[in-house]
Protein backbone atom coordinates (compact mmCIF):
# COMPACT_ATOMS: atom_id res chain seq x y z
CA UNK A 1 0.00 0.00 0.00
CA UNK A 2 1.09 3.43 -0.73
CA UNK A 3 0.60 6.52 1.22
CA UNK A 4 0.28 9.47 -0.52
CA UNK A 5 1.27 12.93 1.12
CA UNK A 6 0.08 15.11 -1.54
CA UNK A 7 -2.24 17.65 -0.16
CA UNK A 8 -0.52 17.55 3.27
CA UNK A 9 0.50 20.37 4.42
CA UNK A 10 4.36 21.36 3.70
CA UNK A 11 6.30 22.37 7.41
CA UNK A 12 9.44 24.35 7.33
CA UNK A 13 12.55 23.22 5.43
CA UNK A 14 15.38 23.18 7.21
CA UNK A 15 18.31 22.77 4.40
CA UNK A 16 18.70 20.43 1.47
CA UNK A 17 18.89 17.24 3.27
CA UNK A 18 15.45 17.69 5.11
CA UNK A 19 14.10 17.73 1.55
CA UNK A 20 15.99 15.04 0.30
CA UNK A 21 14.18 13.07 3.09
CA UNK A 22 10.42 14.05 2.24
CA UNK A 23 11.68 13.42 -1.19
CA UNK A 24 12.58 9.92 -0.16
CA UNK A 25 9.29 9.79 1.66
CA UNK A 26 10.09 9.40 5.13
CA UNK A 27 7.92 11.21 7.20
CA UNK A 28 9.64 14.58 8.53
CA UNK A 29 6.65 15.13 10.97
CA UNK A 30 7.82 12.13 12.88
CA UNK A 31 11.42 13.47 13.16
CA UNK A 32 10.21 17.30 14.75
CA UNK A 33 8.09 15.67 17.10
CA UNK A 34 10.73 12.80 18.25
CA UNK A 35 13.42 16.03 18.53
CA UNK A 36 11.17 17.62 20.97
CA UNK A 37 12.30 14.94 22.92
CA UNK A 38 15.02 13.59 25.61
CA UNK A 39 17.20 10.67 24.13
CA UNK A 40 15.84 8.67 27.40
CA UNK A 41 11.83 9.59 26.21
CA UNK A 42 12.82 8.70 22.36
CA UNK A 43 13.99 5.45 23.44
CA UNK A 44 11.49 4.57 25.83
CA UNK A 45 8.71 5.85 22.82
CA UNK A 46 11.16 3.24 20.48
CA UNK A 47 10.32 0.58 23.55
CA UNK A 48 6.98 1.19 23.09
CA UNK A 49 6.88 0.97 19.21
CA UNK A 50 8.74 -1.74 19.07
CA UNK A 51 6.40 -3.82 21.63
CA UNK A 52 3.29 -3.11 19.15
CA UNK A 53 5.48 -4.10 16.49
CA UNK A 54 6.03 -7.79 17.99
CA UNK A 55 1.90 -7.99 19.38
CA UNK A 56 1.36 -7.64 15.73
CA UNK A 57 3.94 -10.07 14.41
CA UNK A 58 2.40 -12.60 17.04
CA UNK A 59 -0.79 -11.84 15.94
CA UNK A 60 -0.29 -12.70 12.14
CA UNK A 61 1.91 -15.65 13.18
CA UNK A 62 -1.06 -16.94 15.37
CA UNK A 63 -3.61 -16.55 12.25
CA UNK A 64 -1.51 -17.87 9.49
CA UNK A 65 0.09 -20.25 11.94
CA UNK A 66 3.61 -19.48 11.01
CA UNK A 67 5.82 -16.36 10.89
CA UNK A 68 4.90 -14.60 7.24
CA UNK A 69 8.09 -13.04 7.34
CA UNK A 70 9.33 -16.82 6.97
CA UNK A 71 6.57 -19.11 5.40
CA UNK A 72 9.24 -21.80 5.37
CA UNK A 73 9.11 -22.47 9.27
CA UNK A 74 5.20 -23.24 8.90
CA UNK A 75 4.38 -26.07 11.17
CA UNK B 1 10.46 -8.86 32.47
CA UNK B 2 13.26 -6.52 31.46
CA UNK B 3 13.50 -4.55 28.17
CA UNK B 4 16.38 -3.25 26.04
CA UNK B 5 17.18 -0.15 27.77
CA UNK B 6 17.46 -2.48 31.08
CA UNK B 7 20.21 -4.15 28.90
CA UNK B 8 21.57 -0.71 28.63
CA UNK B 9 21.24 -0.21 32.24
CA UNK B 10 22.98 -3.64 33.26
CA UNK B 11 25.89 -2.99 31.16
CA UNK B 12 26.57 0.04 32.49
CA UNK B 13 26.42 -0.69 35.69
CA UNK B 14 28.75 -2.94 34.81
CA UNK B 15 31.37 -0.72 33.38
CA UNK B 16 31.31 -2.10 30.09
CA UNK B 17 33.69 -0.07 27.46
CA UNK B 18 30.82 0.47 24.85
CA UNK B 19 29.32 3.11 21.92
CA UNK B 20 25.97 2.53 21.30
CA UNK B 21 26.00 1.92 17.43
CA UNK B 22 23.39 1.76 14.39
CA UNK B 23 19.77 1.80 15.22
CA UNK B 24 19.02 2.79 18.55
CA UNK B 25 21.96 5.41 17.95
CA UNK B 26 19.87 7.16 15.60
CA UNK B 27 17.22 6.37 17.96
CA UNK B 28 18.60 8.48 20.71
CA UNK B 29 19.41 11.20 17.85
CA UNK B 30 15.62 11.20 16.73
CA UNK B 31 15.53 8.98 14.00
CA UNK B 32 12.25 6.77 13.81
CA UNK B 33 12.50 3.74 12.74
CA UNK B 34 12.43 0.43 15.08
CA UNK B 35 15.12 -1.91 15.22
CA UNK B 36 14.78 -4.74 17.94
CA UNK B 37 18.65 -5.15 18.45
CA UNK B 38 20.97 -3.26 20.59
CA UNK B 39 24.13 -2.98 18.80
CA UNK B 40 27.26 -1.92 20.14
CA UNK B 41 30.78 -0.99 19.42
CA UNK B 42 33.17 -2.84 22.12
CA UNK B 43 36.63 -3.57 22.76
CA UNK B 44 37.00 -7.17 22.81
CA UNK B 45 39.28 -7.63 25.88
CA UNK B 46 39.44 -10.21 28.44
CA UNK B 47 38.20 -7.24 31.11
CA UNK B 48 35.32 -6.10 28.99
CA UNK B 49 34.29 -9.65 28.65
CA UNK B 50 34.25 -10.02 32.08
CA UNK B 51 32.48 -7.27 32.18
CA UNK B 52 29.64 -8.08 29.71
CA UNK B 53 29.19 -11.73 30.96
CA UNK B 54 28.82 -10.31 34.70
CA UNK B 55 25.52 -8.08 33.01
CA UNK B 56 23.97 -10.80 31.69
CA UNK B 57 24.78 -13.85 32.95
CA UNK B 58 21.48 -14.47 34.84
CA UNK B 59 19.47 -13.44 31.23
CA UNK B 60 20.27 -16.58 29.96
CA UNK B 61 22.54 -15.65 27.34
CA UNK B 62 22.39 -17.70 24.12
CA UNK B 63 24.25 -17.69 20.58
CA UNK B 64 21.79 -15.57 18.24
CA UNK B 65 23.32 -16.95 14.89
CA UNK B 66 23.33 -20.76 15.98
CA UNK B 67 19.79 -21.10 15.00
CA UNK B 68 19.80 -23.88 17.94
CA UNK B 69 20.37 -21.22 20.21
CA UNK B 70 23.14 -22.72 22.64
CA UNK B 71 24.57 -21.01 25.83
CA UNK B 72 26.76 -18.77 25.91
CA UNK B 73 29.75 -20.12 27.71
CA UNK B 74 29.82 -18.02 30.69
CA UNK B 75 33.88 -18.56 30.98
CA UNK B 76 35.56 -15.30 29.54
CA UNK B 77 38.60 -17.56 28.35
CA UNK B 78 35.88 -19.09 25.82
CA UNK B 79 34.77 -16.01 24.51
CA UNK B 80 38.28 -14.53 23.76
CA UNK B 81 39.52 -13.66 19.87
CA UNK B 82 36.03 -13.12 18.82
CA UNK B 83 35.54 -10.07 16.46
CA UNK B 84 32.01 -9.93 17.08
CA UNK B 85 29.27 -11.39 19.99
CA UNK B 86 25.65 -11.71 18.68
CA UNK B 87 24.13 -12.76 21.64
CA UNK B 88 19.97 -13.21 22.54
CA UNK B 89 19.06 -12.89 26.36
CA UNK B 90 15.65 -13.04 27.91
CA UNK B 91 15.74 -8.97 27.73
CA UNK B 92 16.47 -8.50 24.14
CA UNK B 93 19.55 -8.46 21.79
CA UNK B 94 22.76 -7.59 21.83
CA UNK B 95 25.33 -7.65 19.62
CA UNK B 96 29.05 -6.14 20.58
CA UNK B 97 30.76 -5.37 17.49
CA UNK B 98 34.55 -4.71 17.31
CA UNK B 99 34.54 -2.88 14.00
CA UNK B 100 32.05 -0.47 12.51
CA UNK B 101 31.89 -0.37 8.70
CA UNK B 102 32.62 2.91 7.37
CA UNK B 103 34.55 4.28 10.80
CA UNK B 104 36.95 1.57 12.14
CA UNK B 105 37.44 -0.15 15.52
CA UNK B 106 36.52 1.06 18.98
CA UNK B 107 38.64 3.76 19.42
CA UNK B 108 37.58 5.31 16.36
CA UNK B 109 34.20 4.70 17.06
CA UNK B 110 34.74 6.05 20.09
CA UNK B 111 36.39 9.76 18.89
CA UNK B 112 33.26 9.85 17.30
CA UNK B 113 31.11 9.36 19.37
CA UNK B 114 28.84 11.77 21.97
CA UNK B 115 27.79 10.77 25.60
CA UNK B 116 24.06 11.19 26.13
CA UNK B 117 22.32 10.71 29.29
CA UNK B 118 20.07 7.67 28.94
CA UNK B 119 18.08 7.05 31.92
CA UNK B 120 19.72 8.84 34.29
CA UNK B 121 23.08 6.60 33.47
CA UNK B 122 25.77 8.51 30.75
CA UNK B 123 26.25 6.92 27.98
CA UNK B 124 28.40 7.13 24.94
CA UNK B 125 27.18 7.04 21.44
CA UNK B 126 27.85 7.26 18.13
CA UNK B 127 27.58 10.99 16.72
CA UNK B 128 24.64 11.78 13.45
CA UNK B 129 28.07 12.12 11.10
CA UNK B 130 29.58 8.93 12.19
CA UNK B 131 26.07 6.61 11.55
CA UNK B 132 25.50 8.51 8.55
CA UNK B 133 28.73 7.66 6.95
CA UNK B 134 28.93 4.13 8.97
CA UNK B 135 24.94 4.12 7.12
CA UNK B 136 26.48 4.89 3.74
CA UNK B 137 29.37 2.61 3.51
CA UNK B 138 27.26 -0.27 4.15
CA UNK B 139 25.22 0.92 1.05
CA UNK B 140 22.35 -1.42 1.31
CA UNK B 141 18.72 0.28 0.89
CA UNK B 142 17.73 0.21 4.61
CA UNK B 143 21.20 1.93 5.42
CA UNK B 144 20.57 4.47 2.52
CA UNK B 145 16.60 5.22 4.05
CA UNK B 146 18.40 5.67 7.37
CA UNK B 147 21.27 7.58 5.85
CA UNK B 148 18.89 9.69 4.59
CA UNK B 149 16.76 10.76 7.33
CA UNK B 150 19.87 11.07 9.52
CA UNK B 151 20.78 13.81 7.56
CA UNK B 152 17.62 15.10 8.05
CA UNK B 153 17.57 15.20 11.48
CA UNK B 154 21.51 16.76 10.66
CA UNK B 155 19.98 19.65 8.69
CA UNK B 156 17.05 20.51 11.72
CA UNK B 157 19.61 20.08 14.82
CA UNK B 158 22.22 22.88 12.48
CA UNK B 159 18.87 25.26 12.21
CA UNK B 160 17.98 24.60 15.75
Amino acid sequence: MQVSNRGAPQGPCYGKAWQAAIDFGIDVSQIEYLLTLTPTERLQRHEQALGLVRAMREAGRRYYGFDPRHPGTAE
Amino acid sequence: MGSTLDILGRLSDQQVEFVIVDGLAGTAHGSGMVTEDLDVCAPMTRENIVRLLAAIADLNPRWWMNPNRPPVPLDPSKLEGYENLYILCDWGQVDLLSEITGIGDFEQVSRRSVTLDIAGRPCRVLAPDGLIDAKRAMGRPRDIQAATELEAIRDHLRQA
